[in-house]
């Protein structure tokens, strides 16, 4: 298990492309908005900062998801699985090897946001054990769907249809790019819902102090909740993985 | 000792394959011929433990077993020594004794010296000697190859074939799938003919030719048509083929009557029997026609 994780995880840190839109996106996309939000009203420079980190965090995170399609279709297509089926690592020990270097990528992602909010943009941390809590349980819960999509997918594109869907729908609903007070109270309804909302919610409270959900135990259940419905997924869908990359 | 008792695998509705019946004796090439789609590799997953869900048995006394799938599977952005190093460890391997296996494999596949290259960087035969390689890194002692040398240059299938000669001489067990006759021919001691998922003959090859394959002369030129009347005869490329028992004296017997009549031949020469004929006399067709 750990032989695949460690070439697993040589293999993605070698993918330029994974570097650009996991880090260099949305660094990118956290300059531009702060710049068109901040020039006219530099008192909310603060709340703005808070809301795109945070937001911006939990959006992009959610891309993972396209990778771990592409790494699993890829290592059904070519026999990968089946070759690796006639040696002693077992059906768990190769799940478990091919996920874990993705949550410590979102991981290292989640990191590298927050400290660009700190480093470059004085965001300050009421919570910070919280939110580093938090953004690895949101590791875990992201990268859990990843598997479930991946064992789904019989093509990388449709690996990439469902992440759409998830990414911008969860963004929308959740109110990842726009407080969530601002948003129409029937998407409100339906975004408290999502766990991209309690997560977002819960990474303002560990930053500010204050959010529509001051607690932060509430969020790690429903991400908890939501973690082991990635998983009754993807265990539902790897027999049929298996049989396909198998025949 | 490799003992396969009623094997039947069905996809849906189609029978992969049908009662399988085989005993393979330890330390021989046990070579499966048949056209593609025949079933050679349905049994070969099964043997190697891939397809777990079939009728009948599948006994092995040897416990480790190496297999070299015909899809090239290989991690192509990572080095050839990284991908030996990722199956080493997954077999229990580490430290010194994967370091010297590791060493041992790329001599054997003669790649030593671009063991620290990228596997994108290889050709199409030096990843499939590579492909071997990542099978053999734990020193199993049963190798399953199923049609290692689909695609490769004329040097990388002489590695290929030293390679087994190597192994063979170590005393493993090798199961060999292609559907190169002469492959087979050339490396394996024993061979099962597969069609429509069904063995239809198996044995030593030795035998198999006894049995099955008469020696035969070929003879081309300006040579009367009715030299060959009602002898069974096959016309071929432009020349005849006589089956015989008595080959050399077949010869002997067309060559003086060559000289006898004038008749100066441009091609006379012995047959050798070979497994595509034998394929010929059980099925009736040859298997480059079911293959293609």
């Amino acid at each position: 298990m750990w032989a695949l994780a460690q070439v697993e995880m040589k293999k993605q840190l070698q993918d330029k492309s994974l570097l650009f839109w996991s880090v260099v996106l949305p660094i990118a996309f956290t300059i531009i908005f702060m710049s068109i939000f901040t020039s006219n009203i530099p008192d909310d420079r603060e709340a703005v900062i808070n809301q795109a980190i945070t937001g911006f965090s939990i959006f992009f995170s959610v891309f993972i998801i396209i990778t771990m399609t592409v790494s699993f279709v890829k290592d059904k297509d070519r026999g990968f699985v089946a070759r690796i089926a006639s040696t002693p690592l077992t059906s768990k020990g190769y799940v478990t090897g091919k996920w874990l270097p993705f949550i410590v990528i979102v991981y290292m992602q989640l990191v590298i946001m927050s400290l660009v909010g700190i480093i470059g943009y004085n965001m300050t941390m009421e919570h910070p054990f919280f939110y580093y809590l938090l953004i690895l349980c949101l590791a875990i819960m992201i990268t859990s769907w990843g598997v479930a999509v991946a064992v789904f997918s019989k093509t990388e594109n449709m690996g990439i249809v469902v992440t759409q869907i998830v990414a911008l729908g969860g963004a929308v609903l959740s109110g990842l790019w726009m407080p969530f007070e601002v948003l129409p109270s029937a998407i409100q309804t339906i975004g408290k819902l999502l766990p991209q909302y309690w997560a977002h919610q819960s990474l303002l409270y560990s930053v500010t102090g204050t959010s529509n959900v001051d607690s932060i135990g509430l969020t790690l259940l429903v991400i908890l909740g939501y973690t082991f419905v990635g998983f009754v997924i993807a265990i539902a869908g790897y027999r049929r993985f298996l049989r396909h990359s198998r025949s | 000792m490799i003992k396969i008792q009623d094997v039947s695998k069905t996809y849906g509705k189609t029978e992969a394959l049908r009662n399988i019946e085989m005993a393979v004796p330890q330390g021989v090439c046990y070579g499966l011929v048949g056209p593609n789609g025949a079933g050679k590799s349905t049994l070969m997953k099964i043997l190697a433990g891939i397809i777990r869900e079939y009728d009948g048995s599948v006994h092995m006394d040897a416990p480790s077993l190496g297999y070299v799938p015909q899809e090239i599977c290989l991690e192509e952005t990572l080095t050839a020594a990284s991908n030996i190093h990722f199956y080493g460890k997954i077999h229990g391997l580490k430290g010194k004794t994967l370091a010297e296996q590791s060493k041992k494999v790329f001599e054997s596949i003669g790649l030593t010296d671009r063991a620290k290259s990228k596997v994108s960087t290889y050709s199409g035969g030096m990843k499939r000697r590579l492909n071997i390689g990542c099978a053999l890194i734990h020193e199993p002692d049963i190798i399953m190859m199923d049609e290692p040398t689909v695609g490769i240059d004329p040097q990388s299938r002489r590695h290929i074939f030293e390679l087994i000669d190597t192994l063979k001489q170590q005393g493993k067990t090798i199961i060999y799938t292609s559907h190169y006759m002469e492959e087979v021919e050339k490396l394996c001691d024993h061979v099962a003919f597969i069609d429509h998922g069904k063995i239809i003959e198996q044995g030593s090859v030795v035998d198999l030719l006894k049995r099955y394959a008469e020696p035969a002369v070929f003879i081309k030129g300006e040579i009367p048509e009715k030299w060959f009347e009602g002898i069974g005869a096959i016309a071929k490329d432009g020349g005849w083929i006589l089956s015989t028992s008595r080959p050399l004296e077949t010869l002997a017997d067309l060559s003086k009557r060559c000289h006898d009549e004038g008749i100066l031949p441009s091609q006379l020469s012995l047959l050798k029997p070979s497994l595509e004929d034998v394929f010929f006399t059980l099925t009736g067709t040859a298997l480059r026609d079911t293959a293609a």
